[in-house]
C-alpha cells in the first residue's frame, strides 16, 4: 500500500536519509526502530509531504505522493501521529477531535465517529470540554491518537507513542493499537520500548543513520539479540 | 470629570464621538489581529488597503450607482460591494504575491515588508487613478438627521449606524470563529499550522481566505468612514499606527483585546480635548497655563503615550496571549 | 592539461567574482576616493558646458548639457552620502543584529529638527533665552551638531528602552508607531517646527573653528563637510562592528537563545545597538538639513523609514557597503524618473507608487540586494572552484 522506495532527504546541507526504501502492506503493523536520531521521524515527516525528498519515490496505494503537500496526503489516507503530540492548545477536546472530520465529511456524522473514538478512550469523553493545555501529557498523546484517527486513514504513523507515560495510559496505548489494527487500520510504528512494539507488529525494520539495516519479521527479530545489540544497543 | 467649564451634553457628545472612533479602530484591530495570528504577518499595509476601500467605495458610490439610482442606493450598494470587491482584491494579492515568500528564509520579515512596501506603493497609485485632489463623499440623504439634539448634544443618524454596524459586524466575527469550522480551522492554524495541515486541510485556502477577510474589514471600514471625513490617498497613514497602538495596548493574538482597547482608546482619544475645559487648571513647568488648544490637539499624541506606558508596564498588552485566540 | 581551461577564464560568474573580491578588499578605498574627486568632475563637467557655450559650440553643449541630465550632480550626491551614512547606521541593526525598525525616521527627523531648531531660534527677538542669544551671536555648526547627537542618543535610549525588548516583527510595529508620535508631535507644536510647511529661516551655519559657511550657498564646500562627517562615522561603525561587540550582535542575529547562554546581556546589547544606531541616524539626520536650509517634515515621516529600509535592502542587508550601493541606485532612479524620464511619461511623477511596487519585487525576487546577491554568487563560485582545485589534487596524488 505504502511503497518508499530510495528516498533522499536532506535537511538543509546536511543529508539524513540514504537511499531508504520501505513498504506497508494493507492492514499490516510494522516496526520501524533506530535509534535517537537515526531518521525515524525524519522519514515518518517525508512520507507526510513535510518534507521533500531530493530523489526517490513514494506511492500510496499507487499514486504518487512524493512532491504532495501535507494534506493531500492526509486524504490520501496517512495520518501521522508526531511524538511531540501537538494538540491544539486553544481549541477543546472536543474541537480537537472535530477538525480532523472537517476534510472527511463536514463533520456531519461526528456522532458515530465520536462513540468509537470514547470506546477507545474514555478517559477523553470526561474531559471533552477541557482545552488542549489543560491536559495531562498522557491525555493529549491520547487526544492526538484520536485526533489523527479522524481523518479515517488507512495507514497510521505512530511517533514513539508511550515516552514519558505512566504505565497505565502505556496499557491503553498498546490496546488501541491492537484494536485499530482489528479495523484494517496498518500501523508504522516507531517505538523505543522494543519488546512492546515487536510483540504488536509483523515485520520490523531497522534503521541506523539514515539507511535500512535489517529488515524482517518481528518474531525473529526478538529472538535475535545480537542484531538488537548492534543496532538498537539493547 | 465633567463638571465646572464642561456641560453633561458635551461630555456625552464627547463619549459618543469617542465611540464612533473606536468602532472603526475595533474593526481594523480585528482584522489585522487576526491575520497576524494565523499567518504572522503583520500587515502595515492595513491602512492603505482601508485607503482603497473608500476609493473603490467613491467609485461604486458616486460614479456608478448614484447617477443612475440616487445617493441612497449609491451609499448601499457601495457598502455591499467594497467588502466584496476587496475581498476579492486581498484574496488575489495573497495568492500572487504574499503566497511567494512562504517558507522561504525571513519569511516573516519579508511579509512584513511587501506589506509596507504597499503602503508606500497604494497612496500614489490611488493618485494616478484617480487624481491627486481628494474626493467628496457626503452623508447619504437617509442619515442626514439626529436622532437626539440637545444644546451641544447631537447623536446624528450616521455616526449611529456606524455604531451599529461595528458591533454587528464584531458579534459576526466572534461567532465566525468561534462557533463556524472555518473559525476552528483559523483557530488551529494560528496555533499549530503543521498539524492543520496533516489533518487534511488546504491550509494555503484558509490563509487566503482570512487575508483576503482581513482586506475585506479594512476596505469596509474605509467605506464607511468616507462620509464622515473625505477620502483622501493618506487617509490611511495615521488610522494604521493608531490601529498599531489599539493592538498593542489592547493585546496581540486575543479576540477580546482589541475590542476593549479601541474602545477604552476611543473614548481617550475624544475626551482629551475636554480637559482644557474643566475647572481643573493644568501648568507647564514655567508656570504658563496650558490652554484648551493644547488639548484640542493633545489627543493624537496622548494615544502614543499610553502605549508606551502600557509597553513598559504590561508588554502583552491588556488582553495579550502567547500566540494564540484564546 | 587541455587547451580548454584557458578560454572559460572570463565567464560572466568569473568577472563577477573577480569584481565582487576587488570591492570586498578595496571597496571602500575606491569609492572613497572616487567620491573625494566628484565635486572636480562635476565642476568641470559644468565648466565645459559653459565654456562650449561662450565659444560657440553650442550643439556639442547642448549634447554635453543633455548628459549632464543622467550625470548626478554634486546636491543629489550629498544625498546620496547621507542616506549612506544613515543606511549603515540603520544596517547596524537590520543586517548584523535581525533587527528590524520601522522607526528610524524619527532620530533622523530629531537629529534634523535639533539642529534646525538651534539655528532657527537661537537669534535675537525669538524663543531663545537672552543668553544664550548673546553667548552665540552666530551659533557654531559644531555646537548644533554636538548637541544633536547627544539629543539623538537621548531618544534613542529612551525609544530603545521601550521597545528594543520586542521581537521580530512586533518590534517593527512598535518603532513604526512611536516613529509617529514624533511625526505628529513636529506636526502639531507648529510654532516651533515650522510644521508642514517645514522649519525654513537657518541662514546662519557655519563652522565656528574654521569660520566656513556651508548650506546652500556653495555645494562643494558642502558635499565636503557631508563626506568628511559621513567618512568619520562610518569609519565608527566600521570598526564597532568589527570588534567583540560586533560578533555578539551577529551572534544575537543568528540565535537570541544561544547568545543569552552564553553569558551575554542581550537586553543590554540590543539596546546599545539601536541606541548607536539611532545617535548615528541624528547625526544623518541633521547633514541632511544643511545643504536644503530647510527641515523638511517628510524628514520625520514614516516613508523616510521606508526609504532607508528599501536602500539598505536594495543593496543587500548582509553586507556593509550595501546601504551605499542602494542609495546611489535609489535617488539616482529617484531623480531620473522626476527629471528625465517624467518629460517622456507622465506617469513617472508619480514616484512613490514606483518606489513601492519596486520595493515589493525585490523582497520578492532579489531578498538579498544587489551586493548580496553578488557574494552569494561569489561564494559559491569560490566553493566550487575550491572543490574543483582539491578533486584535482586527489586525483594528482591518486592516478588510477
Amino acid at each position: 500500500m505504502l511503497e518508499v522506495d530510495s528516498i533522499n532527504t536532506f535537511y538543509g546541507l546536511s543529508h539524513v536519509l540514504h537511499d531508504l526504501s520501505l513498504k506497508v502492506d494493507e492492514g499490516e503493523a510494522v516496526a520501524f526502530l533506530g535509534r535517537n536520531g537515526a531518521g525515524k521521524s525524519t522519514t515518518m515527516k517525508t512520507v507526510m509531504g513535510l518534507l521533500t525528498p531530493q530523489s526517490g519515490k513514494i506511492t500510496m496505494e499507487g499514486a504518487d505522493i512524493t512532491q504532495a503537500e501535507a494534506h493531500t496526503v492526509s486524504l490520501a489516507g496517512v495520518s501521522w501521529i508526531p511524538e511531540d503530540r501537538q494538540v491544539f492548545t486553544n481549541l477543546t477536546v472536543f474541537e480537537n477531535l472535530k477538525i480532523s472530520r472537517i476534510p472527511i465529511d463536514g463533520a456531519k456524522n461526528l456522532d458515530t465517529h465520536l462513540d468509537w473514538i470514547f470506546s477507545l478512550f474514555p478517559r477523553l469523553k470526561e474531559r471533552i470540554n477541557n482545552k488542549g493545555n489543560q491536559l495531562s501529557g498522557g491525555e493529549q498523546q491520547m487526544l492526538t491518537m484520536a485526533r489523527g484517527l479522524g481523518t479515517e486513514p488507512k495507514l497510521i504513523m505512530v511517533d514513539e507513542p508511550t515516552e514519558g507515560l505512566m504505565p497505565a495510559y502505556v496499557e491503553t496505548i498498546e490496546n488501541v493499537l491492537v484494536e485499530i489494527q482489528k479495523k484494517g487500520i496498518a500501523i508504522l510504528l516507531v517505538e523505543q520500548n522494543f519488546r512492546m512494539a515487536l510483540s504488536i507488529t509483523k515485520r520490523a525494520y531497522l534503521i541506523e543513520k539514515g539507511i535500512i539495516q535489517w529488515e524482517g519479521a518481528s518474531a525473529d527479530l526478538l529472538e535475535d539479540q545480537e542484531t538488537r545489540m548492534r543496532y538498537l544497543g539493547v | 470629570m465633567p463638571s465646572g467649564g464642561v456641560e453633561f451634553s458635551e461630555f456625552v457628545q464627547h463619549l459618543f464621538l469617542g465611540l464612533v472612533q473606536g468602532s472603526f479602530w475595533v474593526l481594523l484591530a480585528l482584522g489585522l489581529s487576526i491575520v497576524f495570528g494565523l499567518m504572522g504577518i503583520i500587515n502595515f499595509g492595513h491602512g492603505a488597503f482601508y485607503m482603497l476601500g473608500a476609493y473603490v467605495g467613491y467609485t461604486v458610490s458616486n460614479l456608478i450607482f448614484t447617477p443612475i439610482f440616487g445617493p441612497n442606493v449609491g451609499f448601499i450598494m457601495a457598502i455591499v460591494m467594497v467588502p466584496v470587491v476587496m475581498f476579492g482584491i486581498g484574496m488575489v494579492f495573497e495568492k500572487y504575491v504574499i503566497s511567494n515568500i512562504y517558507n522561504t528564509e525571513n519569511e516573516r520579515f519579508s511579509g512584513v515588508l511587501i506589506m509596507f512596501g504597499m503602503s508606500i506603493f497604494l497612496p500614489d497609485f490611488v493618485r494616478l487613478i484617480w487624481g491627486r485632489p481628494g474626493k467628496p463623499f457626503n452623508i447619504p440623504p437617509m442619515f442626514q438627521f439626529s436622532l437626539l439634539k440637545t444644546g451641544t448634544l447631537d447623536i446624528t443618524a450616521y455616526r449611529s449606524f456606524t455604531i451599529i454596524t461595528a458591533a454587528v459586524l464584531v458579534a459576526l466575527l466572534w461567532v465566525l470563529i468561534y462557533r463556524t469550522n472555518l473559525g476552528m480551522m483559523i483557530r488551529a492554524g494560528t496555533n499549530n499550522n503543521t498539524m492543520v495541515k496533516v489533518l487534511g486541510i488546504n491550509v494555503s485556502r484558509i490563509w487566503r481566505l482570512t487575508f483576503g477577510l482581513g482586506i475585506a474589514l479594512a476596505g469596509f471600514s474605509g467605506v464607511m468612514i468616507a462620509p464622515l471625513f473625505a477620502v483622501d490617498a493618506t487617509m490611511g497613514e495615521l488610522i494604521l499606527v493608531q490601529t498599531f497602538i489599539v493592538v498593542v495596548v489592547g493585546g496581540m493574538g486575543s479576540f477580546i483585546g482589541p475590542v476593549i482597547g479601541g474602545l477604552i482608546l476611543g473614548q481617550l482619544w475624544a475626551l482629551t480635548p475636554l480637559v482644557g475645559r474643566t475647572q481643573y487648571v493644568v501648568q507647564n513647568w514655567t508656570g504658563t497655563v496650558i490652554g484648551p488648544d493644547f488639548w484640542e490637539k493633545a489627543s493624537d499624541i496622548l494615544l502614543f503615550i499610553v502605549m508606551a506606558v502600557i509597553l513598559l508596564l504590561r508588554p502583552r498588552g491588556l488582553f495579550g496571549q502567547e500566540g494564540a485566540f484564546d | 592539461m587541455d587547451s580548454a581551461a584557458p578560454k572559460n577564464r572570463f565567464t560572466p560568474k568569473e568577472f563577477w567574482a573577480w569584481i565582487s573580491e576587488v570591492f570586498d578588499n578595496y571597496g571602500i578605498l575606491i569609492l572613497a576616493g572616487l567620491l573625494l574627486v566628484y565635486p572636480f568632475f562635476f565642476t568641470t563637467l559644468n565648466d565645459s558646458i559653459i565654456w562650449l557655450e561662450d565659444n560657440d559650440w553650442e550643439t556639442s553643449a547642448e549634447i554635453l548639457a543633455e548628459i549632464r541630465g543622467f550625470v548626478p550632480s554634486t546636491p543629489l550626491m550629498i544625498q546620496i552620502l547621507i542616506y549612506t551614512l544613515f543606511g549603515i547606521a540603520f544596517n547596524i541593526l537590520l543586517g548584523n543584529t535581525g533587527m528590524l525598525s520601522l522607526g528610524h525616521c524619527a532620530f533622523f527627523g530629531v537629529g534634523g529638527y535639533t539642529v534646525g531648531i538651534m539655528h532657527a531660534w537661537i537669534k535675537p527677538d525669538t524663543y531663545a533665552p537672552d543668553w544664550m542669544v548673546s553667548a552665540f551671536k552666530v551659533l557654531p555648526l559644531e555646537i548644533s551638531l554636538i548637541t544633536c547627537v547627544i539629543v539623538s542618543t537621548f531618544v534613542a535610549w529612551l525609544i530603545g528602552t521601550i521597545c528594543s525588548s520586542k521581537r521580530g516583527v512586533y518590534f517593527a510595529m512598535v518603532t513604526l508607531s512611536i516613529s509617529m508620535i514624533f511625526y505628529y508631535s513636529a506636526q502639531t507644536f507648529d510654532d516651533l517646527t515650522g510644521g508642514t510647511d517645514g522649519l525654513g529661516g537657518l541662514e546662519n551655519m557655519r563652522l565656528g573653528s574654521i569660520n566656513l559657511r556651508v548650506g546652500i550657498m556653495d555645494a562643494n564646500i558642502t558635499y565636503y563637510f557631508v563626506f568628511f562627517l559621513s567618512v568619520v562615522f562610518i569609519a565608527i561603525i566600521w570598526q564597532i562592528l568589527r570588534s567583540p561587540f560586533g560578533h555578539v550582535l551577529r551572534a544575537i542575529r543568528e540565535n537570541e537563545d544561544r547568545a543569552r547562554i552564553c553569558g551575554y546581556n542581550v537586553a543590554k546589547v540590543r539596546l546599545m545597538a539601536f541606541t548607536m544606531s539611532g545617535a548615528i541616524s541624528g547625526v544623518a539626520g541633521a547633514l541632511a538639513i544643511i545643504y536644503g536650509e530647510t527641515v523638511p517634515i517628510e524628514n520625520i515621516h514614516f516613508i523616510t523609514s521606508g526609504q532607508i529600509v528599501i536602500i539598505t535592502l536594495f543593496g543587500g542587508a548582509g553586507t556593509f557597503l550595501g546601504p551605499a550601493v542602494g542609495s546611489f541606485i535609489y535617488w539616482y532612479l529617484r531623480q531620473l524618473m522626476s527629471v528625465e524620464f517624467v518629460k517622456y511619461l507622465a506617469i513617472f511623477q508619480y514616484w512613490e507608487a514606483w518606489v513601492g511596487g519596486i520595493f515589493v519585487l525585490i523582497v520578492l525576487f532579489v531578498p538579498s540586494g544587489i551586493l548580496g546577491t553578488i557574494r552569494n554568487m561569489t561564494l559559491e563560485y569560490r566553493e566550487k572552484k575550491y572543490l574543483a582545485k582539491q578533486a584535482a589534487a586527489e586525483a594528482a596524488a591518486d592516478p588510477e
